[in-house]
């Protein structure tokens, strides 16, 4: 219910069906396979997260990159007992639920395409899609990848994150197999990790 | 309310690391009844680890879930562990010996105070220690790392990032090899080995790291002991100048008092819980006629820095495994009592994805991919030093009578202290260190990037500090309090002083001598026919698999 408050005075009617379908997604992937296959349509959120993800993230990494951020995302449980570690006797919990701003900020843009006369920022061309979220981003103050994505201030900010702090982005940028966090045989951690290149070629 | 009693031969006062080891010991050589008292609950199990270390990996969330009591705590406590396993559940398994000036600084450097024991006396246990919890080990330079017998496993390898770290020590005459490790190399007691899923710390989710569940699945699936959860003991009676009891509460909703009787009481609540159950038990505390029951508290802190380097690294190979060196624990006499271990490890500081380039703009796409690689080529080694800190006297536990624990008792409280000596020395050891990391970066042709230090003293111990002299001490050098002739306190608090490397490793060996002086009091028996068959089973096994 506080999703809803958090989203219903400021929001366009049509940024307010967009969140609802995404709520429904919500519960419906909380139920599970319940839902017969097929019964379950792309939600407008899941849309523009994918419209981020194209204009945002390296090419080789956009591929599935919404559908991870969307499921990690509804998956989320706020307020749940964090790590604690040495040195500091506190318990902490984990952040407040980002979802409803993020779905806020999913919804401004929306609105941003408006202005630019399309109906969603999905249907935006390319170059649109990128200006507007440049733009976003300038706007923040700053605006910096996260290791955290929970804490991120701007959805961009967190689907980037979320997205780039995965062991397959680190074999990217270091065009290597390293396979971090990952069971690898302990025997074969003196050897170099094998080049990108060499899984490609075969 | 009906209280519950339980009888028993041995009473362990807490499930710990120490309390695993005495409790091996003990149900190995001797018929004693043992039973073993813990307050918090039981933690998963390893089948279930991979599911909770994902849900830490995805959103931060403990992998522990109930891993200490509410209201449990108090200030400057180290960590809120309070489980079966306790806090050598989520402990990285790192398992350095200390060195042998450890235990004799007083003689060697005119600080701090000489332990009761050398570091030769205790080799057999730090060896028996290694091979009951597992070490994977390199034999260091004999001069810098002595040792009477050979590790019982081969060292983690060196990765690939670490060979190429060590030519850099190398060259600036750092002698560095494989951080002994409480991780399996091979497949040993019947536990996988590491394949370097690099969550160690907080969690190992294929129970290649050891940690203490293991022991005690192993003690009840042989019926050796008897393990109560949720039980808090709250005070020890005497009766005659011996402990006749140990009366604590059930952590259920009646709080349910319960007692138990025995013939030993073995206190291994951590540096912590045992000096305050000691004090909570009496109005001025048991066992403290020298009334050094929770003083001296001890630890070392650190100081780390973040290098960056001419050498391409990548880190993620085996990043919680590290190069060590003694050759700074060895140190000869100086004026000024500096010592410290050296750790290296690979570091993705400074090597991870950006949002913004050099110049402030903004990438994204497959320029953001490209900004990244371009600082591949080279790499960022994280080297960390703990340094000795003496402990003083006013470093204490004392108990807070306005913070009360949910059944009504006064709380711990901690004050970490500097002897004058260390206190008069932090700055100039921590410049020091800090100096040692820019020359070990000038001789890589790097930089640091950035330095750190810890305010807190890591790898707590002390507050039962063992001696010959009951008049400075609490303990004698086997953990035996000098007061009452069957009460023992095993582990971190029987600490004179804490090093400067990691100390669980030296708990579990004092530990494992407290246990051996208990076997003395209770009695060895051989042990049963069946009993040493399957010792010998998991002997050949071991040897099989290797």
């Amino acid at each position: 219910m506080s999703e809803i408050r958090a989203v219903t005075s400021p929001l366009s009617r049509r940024a307010l069906l967009g969140w609802a379908s995404s709520a429904l997604a919500l519960v419906a992937g909380r139920r599970g396979a319940a839902q017969g296959a097929g019964a379950r349509p792309v939600p407008a959120a899941l849309a523009r997260l994918q419209a981020v993800a194209e204009v945002t993230l390296p090419t080789a990494l956009i591929s599935g990159a919404a559908e991870r951020f969307d499921r990690w995302m509804r998956e989320y449980t706020p307020g749940a007992e964090s790590l604690h570690g040495y040195g500091d006797a506190t318990i902490t919990r984990t952040p407040a639920d980002p979802r409803p701003a993020w779905r806020t900020q999913l919804a401004e843009l929306d609105r941003q395409a408006l202005k630019e006369g399309s109906a969603t920022f999905a249907a935006l061309p390319r170059a649109a899609r990128e200006r507007i979220v440049r733009s976003t981003l300038d706007a923040l103050p700053n605006a910096r990848l996260v290791s955290d994505p929970l804490t991120a201030p701007h959805v961009i900010v967190a689907l980037l994150s979320f997205a780039l702090r995965a062991p397959e982005a680190s074999d990217l940028a270091f065009e290597a197999q390293i396979g971090a966090r990952r069971c690898r045989p302990l025997e074969a951690s003196p050897d170099a990790p094998v080049p990108l290149t060499a899984r490609r070629g075969r | 309310m009906t209280r519950v009693v339980h009888e028993s031969d041995i009473c362990i006062i807490g499930s710990g690391i120490t309390a695993a080891m005495v409790a091996h010991t003990l149900s190995a050589r001797t018929n004693a009844r043992i039973t073993v008292v813990e307050a918090g609950e039981e933690q998963p199990t390893v089948r279930d680890r991979f599911a909770h270390r994902q849900r830490w990996l995805d959103y931060g969330e403990s992998p522990w879930p109930r891993d200490h009591i509410d209201g449990m705590t108090a200030d400057g406590l180290q960590s809120r562990s309070m489980c079966v396993g306790g806090l050598a559940m989520h402990w990285g398994g790192v398992t350095p010996r200390w060195a042998p000036e450890d235990f004799k600084t007083k003689s060697l450097f005119g600080v701090g105070t000489d332990w009761p024991i050398s570091y030769e006396e205790l080799d057999p246990w730090y060896q028996r220690a290694e091979e009951i919890i597992g070490v994977a080990g390199a034999q260091g330079p004999p001069e810098l790392d002595p040792r009477g017998k050979p590790f019982p496993m081969p060292a983690l390898p060196l990765s690939w990032n670490l060979e190429r770290l060590k030519v850099w020590t190398d060259a600036a005459g750092v002698p560095m090899w494989s951080q002994p490790s409480a991780k399996n190399s091979l497949r040993y007691d019947g536990r996988a080995p590491c394949c370097r899923n690099d969550t160690c710390f907080p969690i190992c989710p294929v129970g290649a790291k050891y940690s203490p569940d293991h022991t005690w699945d192993a003690l009840r699936q042989q019926n050796r002991i008897t393990l109560h959860t949720r039980t808090l003991i709250r005070r020890l009676e005497l009766g005659g100048g011996r402990i006749e009891r140990a009366l604590g509460s059930r952590r259920d909703a009646k709080g349910t008092p319960v007692e138990y009787r025995a013939k030993q009481f073995v206190v291994a609540a951590g540096y912590a819980w045992s000096s305050w159950l000691l004090l909570s038990s009496a109005p001025d505390g048991l066992a403290n006629r020298s009334g050094l029951v929770g003083k001296y508290l001890a630890g070392h802190r650190n100081v780390q820095a973040f290098v960056d380097l001419p050498i391409r690294l990548m880190p993620g190979i085996n990043e919680q495994h590290s190069l060590v060196t003694k050759f700074f624990m060895r140190a000869p006499r100086t004026n000024n009592y500096v010592r410290h271990d050296l750790r290296v490890w690979e570091s993705s500081v400074g090597r991870e994805p950006r949002l913004r380039d050099g110049e402030g703009r903004l990438q994204l796409g497959d320029a953001l991919l490209n900004e990244w690689r371009s600082r591949t080529a080279r790499g960022t080694a994280r080297v960390r030093a703990y340094y000795d800190v003496i402990p003083d006297k006013h470093s204490e536990l004392t108990l807070d009578a306005t913070q009360r624990s949910p059944f009504g008792d006064p709380l711990p409280k901690l004050a970490w202290r500097d002897d004058p000596t260390s206190a008069t020395l932090r700055g100039p050891t921590e410049d020091y260190l800090k100096k040692l990391f820019g020359d070990l970066a000038r001789v890589g042709n790097g930089a640091v990037i950035r330095t750190a230090v810890d305010d807190f003293q890591d790898h707590p111990a002390g507050g039962c500090r063992m001696g010959v002299d009951p008049a400075t001490s609490v303990t004698d050098p086997h953990g035996r309090t000098h007061d009452h002739e069957n009460l023992w306190v095993v582990g971190a608090p029987q600490c004179v002083s804490a090093s400067c490397a990691n100390g669980t490793l030296t708990f579990a060996a004092l530990a494992l001598r407290s246990a051996d002086a208990l076997v003395r009091e209770v009695g060895e028996v051989r042990p049963p026919a069946a009993r040493a068959r399957r010792e010998l089973q998991q002997l050949q096994e071991r040897k099989e698999l290797r």
